[in-house]
């Protein structure tokens, strides 16, 4: 009788009875009662014997079938997995998973994170997987393979301590793997170093409830996860609707602009005042009540300081309010540059509380000049432009919003950065 | 359409209506010292004087 047509057997050192799992590839059986390695290929010959092997905490049995990526597997290895480092251990377990239409592969539970692995046969660069060329680097290496962009992640040395069901190949325990991984989005790709060959593996997260659901366990009774894992997928963002739909509403922002343009009123257009006709009263036949109006002055001042009060009254003669409004413009040569100050405009800004004809009394309240400034010139201005505007917006509101759209259109591809150098922090990189 | 968007649109949508309605009242954009004049000039005030403003 061939082996592929035994599905059980009886242990030959404590007779218990075993299921014999797994396809053709299978050469060693782990007795999961007594721990007695026998010879799948030897017709089940006891080999040896692990003792003190502690069961490492996992709700998966030998056995238990489940669907991964669509596509039904059974575990029939389970092996637990330590790293030390600095005095401190790390412990996982892993599953070998049998399909057979996809052949073998692993479901590991590392701190409560399941992750499916499966062997893959890339080209890849040799040199990012060398540990000294990875020691020399001063920046975290990275590289391009698969569609995906690869970030180093961590270099470790791991042993099993723990062996139970079938195997494709001898378990040891006490030996150490090393090997070195990179991340991209949801996956990691590690690369063994082996004594013959180097075996790329890579590494998907899966949804804890979703695999113990397949696997027919509750997700409560997997243990819960303390860290996030390198390989949690980056958070899903909707990007294009999210830059789509803050472009739009940027665009509808300066339409809105031009509205706001398209509603002001030009009730006096910059019209120039030689200081010799002041003080003079115009009428402004305001039409927009608590609407914004503003009154823009531009002196010819030189030099110096020159003042101009203003006086409003409303369609019924009541002073609205007086006030001087100043206008300065200074500049001169120093040491071979240029400079100017001040700013020859004087703006007000107020809010008419009804429509109906304003009185604007316009008039000098005089100059400062400053004589002798560098050997420049300093003219009192001769003349004043006015100009007033009923129906004015806060162009800075109008920013602000461009600034929030801005800010909501980024919020996705930051969060998902701020995600990938959280997860890249997980990892042995020093930055410094 | 999801939740999330929903809420990114909404979001986007009170951005887009409430920057042009604020600039549009003219929220904030009144001159602080001729708001002041006005005030004092409502309030009976004769004399009174800020900056290089005043009021009768």
């Amino acid at each position: 009788m061939s082996r592929d047509a035994i599905r059980a057997i009886q242990c030959p050192a404590c007779g218990a009875g075993l299921d014999v799992l797994g396809g053709g590839r299978v050469t060693i059986l782990v007795c999961p009662y007594c721990t007695t390695e026998l010879d799948a290929v030897q017709n089940f010959a006891t080999l040896r014997k692990f003792d003190g092997m502690a069961r490492p905490k996992t709700p998966f049995r030998l056995g238990m079938e489940g669907e991964i990526a669509g596509v039904r597997h059974q575990i029939i290895g389970i092996l637990g997995q330590v790293e030390r480092w600095k005095g401190r251990e790390w412990h996982w377990a892993e599953h070998l998973l049998y399909s057979e239409t996809h052949g073998y592969s692993w479901l590991s539970l590392e701190d409560g994170h399941c992750l499916w692995s499966r062997r893959v046969r890339w080209s890849l660069p040799e040199t990012y997987f060398n540990p000294a060329w990875i020691n020399r680097q001063e920046t975290r290496p990275s590289f391009n393979a698969e569609g995906r962009k690869w970030h180093y992640l961590e270099s470790t040395s791991q042993t099993a301590d723990y062996v139970e069901g079938s195997f494709t190949w001898v378990p040891k325990l006490g030996d150490l793997t090393s090997s070195i991984s990179y991340l991209a989005d949801g996956e990691i790709l590690t690369v063994e170093a082996g004594a013959s060959e180097t075996e790329q593996t890579l590494t998907r997260w899966l949804p804890r409830a979703q695999t113990a659901r397949a696997f027919g366990i509750a997700e409560s009774d997997l243990p819960r996860p303390h860290n996030l894992h390198p390989g949690d997928p980056l958070p899903q963002s909707d990007d294009r609707f999210v830059l789509t739909t803050a472009g739009v509403c940027g665009v509808a922002l300066l339409l809105v602009i031009g509205w706001l343009n398209a509603q002001t009123h030009i009730l006096l257009p910059g019209q120039p005042f030689p200081l010799s006709t002041l003080p003079r009263s115009i009428d402004l036949p305001v039409t927009q009540a608590d609407r914004l109006m503003g009154l823009h002055l531009r002196s010819n001042v030189e030099n110096g300081w020159h003042g101009f009060d203003l006086e409003l009254e409303d369609p019924e003669g009541n002073l609205v309010f007086e006030r001087e409004a100043g206008t300065s413009y200074y500049y001169g040569r120093e040491d071979g540059e240029y400079w100017t100050e001040g700013d020859r405009s004087a703006h007000v800004t107020l809010r008419p509380e009804q429509a109906g004809t304003y009185r604007l009394t316009l008039a000098n309240a005089g100059s400062e000049m400053e004589p002798g400034l560098a050997n420049e010139a300093a003219n009192p201005a001769t003349e004043v432009n006015l100009r007033v505007v009923e129906g004015e917006y806060s162009l800075s509101w109008i920013m602000g919003g461009f600034l929030v759209l801005l800010g909501l259109g980024a919020a996705g591809p930051l969060r998902r950065w701020i995600a990938h150098k959280s997860r890249l922090r997980l990892g042995d990189w020093d930055e410094e | 359409m999801t939740p999330f968007r929903l809420v990114f649109l909404a979001g986007c949508t009170a951005t887009l209506l409430g920057s042009g309605w604020l600039a549009y009242s003219g929220v904030w954009g009144e001159d602080v010292q001729a708001r002041a004049a006005i005030g004092s000039v409502r309030t009976g005030s004769g004399g009174n004087s800020f900056g290089n403003s005043s009021v009768k």
